[in-house]
């Protein structure tokens, strides 16, 4: 299972064909009403690289009349779009509340557990047992659950738990994963009374810090609605 | 064949259960949902809209000898689940008991209480 | 919106382990999803679609979708970019079922000035900025994608050609004309 790094290069997804850009092969193909400016530069470039807002290390963009004229004809194209990008879309927490109810009234149970009850038929079901136990997880300093699944074992109430992790590497994994199990067995002995009988814990992952910190033109993660 | 014949009503078990401490509600069955949902809803309609009881299934026992009541509950955080759905269990079966006794229908009455969801506290459904 | 228990560790979990997550079924983990997408992802409904309650609708789907599809999904793209190209489909599917075409001028009003310095100033740049809504409501939907994923939500290159299915080069070149006929179109205000 491949959880994503948001610093890795994700691996094309089915039916995105073409090889990766390459400087070569960039400027071979003309774009439809491109044009050279006197200066020889292509238009088309000239207003990439002022778009993009990298710091330019091109002296030529700097200091070419040319270059300069052709982006300055951008500016009344940008100052609309910077008026478009202020403006607040409407209906966000109504969206966000509609698509949750639709959601929660969707929710998958999965399979029921027993609960620790050995003479009525008490249920829980595996989504609500796996959020309060990936909860218990999340507490443990430098650990944040991914998986969790529960099963029946034995013939009575015993529960098994299979959990993935994302752990980071400050702390040796041993003690990390230790203090996760011991969480899990606490939080459903006392959250619930779920009676575990084995706890298996995998790290699938290294932990993250999140937001990732600034790359350049990656947009960052909206914040609360 | 008066005795068995009527089924109790889904709201005794229902209203029972929602007096439990720690019981957020009843969570209805996903034929229910679909059927609901199928419905042309206003905007503001949620999809939990459903009745109480439609979080409650009632079979006839195998032998005929009574009642089967599945609850479906949503808890609070806060309460052990194992406890409410203990209380639950026994509010039920009580409840549904008398309510069957009253009229003049003693039977046997077996409850199984399935915990759908944990909401948070400031949840209000 | 309901939250379940304990501190809300979540907001701290990254796309990819949220994702995780919320395919097992924790919709609490979805919810967090939804908070983080929702403004970017109505912003380009509404330019794409030129009015909010057709924009709400889209993107409303597209989570919806999103949710009841995540037990399938194998994690090789980003979910921001997943969620992103099932949007920007579920836009073009609403365009083409139109007929005719609604203009752009349809789209919310502007926001309350953050540098509006006089009334006039303020009304010349909503007129601005109808005056570029206008023009990106007649442009060809898939230029109007590219352009809106650049300009105005900052996607990269690679981003976009994974969000629109084609290559960088397609995506470089559907800016340029873009960009071209959008500063045509605000020539008279220069």
């Amino acid at each position: 299972m491949a959880l994503d790094d948001p610093h890795a290069q994700p691996s094309e997804p089915p039916g995105n064909d073409g090889p990766h850009d390459d400087p070569a092969t960039r400027d071979a193909a003309p774009f439809a009403g491109d044009q050279a400016l006197p200066c020889g530069r292509l238009l088309s470039k000239a207003w990439e690289q002022a778009q993009d807002a990298t710091p330019t290390t091109d002296p030529h963009a700097a200091s070419c009349p040319h270059c300069r004229e052709a982006v300055e004809g951008l500016a009344t194209l940008n100052a609309a779009t910077r008026a478009l990008r202020a403006k607040d879309p409407p209906g966000l927490q109504a969206l966000a509340r509609r698509v949750m109810d639709i959601v929660r009234a969707e929710v998958r149970l999965g399979r029921l557990l027993p609960l620790a009850d050995t003479v009525l038929d008490l249920r829980i079901a595996e989504s609500a047992a796996a959020k309060v136990l990936r909860r218990a997880a999340d507490a443990v300093p430098g650990a944040r659950a991914a998986t969790c699944r529960l099963a029946p074992e034995g013939e009575g109430t015993g529960v098994q738990v299979t959990m993935t992790l994302a752990a980071a590497l400050e702390r040796p994994l041993p003690d990390t994963v230790n203090q996760v199990r011991r969480s899990i067995i606490h939080a459903a002995e006392q959250a619930l009374g779920l009676a575990v009988t084995t706890v298996d814990i995998i790290v699938v992952d290294t932990l993250e810090p999140f937001p990732p910190p600034a790359t350049g033109s990656a947009a960052a993660p909206e914040g609360e609605a | 064949m008066a005795a068995t014949a009527t089924s109790p009503p889904p709201t005794v078990a229902a209203e029972a259960a929602l007096a439990v401490p720690g019981v957020a509600g009843l969570q209805p069955r996903l034929a229910r949902r679909l059927a609901a949902a199928a419905l042309p809803t206003r905007p503001e309609t949620t999809a939990g809209r459903m009745p109480p009881e439609a979080g409650v299934r009632t079979d006839p026992l195998p032998d005929g000898s009574g009642w089967h009541i599945e609850v479906r509950c949503v808890l609070v955080e806060g309460h052990r689940a194992v406890d409410a759905a203990r209380n639950v269990h026994n509010q039920v079966r009580a409840t549904v008991l008398s309510y069957l006794a009253a009229h003049g229908a003693p039977v046997a009455v077996t409850v199984t209480v399935t915990v759908t969801r944990i909401a948070a506290r400031d949840h209000t459904s | 919106m309901e939250r379940t228990g304990f501190p809300q560790l979540e907001n701290d979990l990254p796309d990819g382990l949220l994702a995780v997550r919320a395919a097992e079924g924790d919709d609490d983990a979805f919810a967090v999803l939804v908070r983080r997408h929702s403004r970017g992802l109505l912003g380009l409904a509404c330019y794409m679609l030129g009015n909010s309650q057709d924009a709400e609708e889209a993107v409303q789907d597209a989570f919806v979708s999103a949710w009841r599809s995540l037990p399938e999904y194998r994690h090789t793209a980003q979910f921001r970019t997943w969620i992103y190209r099932i949007t920007v489909n579920r836009c073009l599917t609403m365009l083409h079922r139109r007929t005719p075409p609604l203009p752009l001028d349809t789209v919310a009003e502007p926001a309350a000035g953050d540098e509006a310095s006089s009334p006039a100033r303020a009304a010349e740049d909503d007129a601005e900025a109808a005056a570029l809504m206008c023009a990106l409501g007649e442009m060809d939907a898939a230029l109007r994608v590219c352009w809106i994923l650049r300009e105005l939500q900052d996607l990269s290159y690679k981003e976009i050609a994974q969000v629109t299915q084609t290559r960088e080069q397609t995506v470089r070149g559907r800016l340029f004309r873009a960009r071209r006929l959008l500063k045509e179109a605000m020539a008279p205000w220069r």
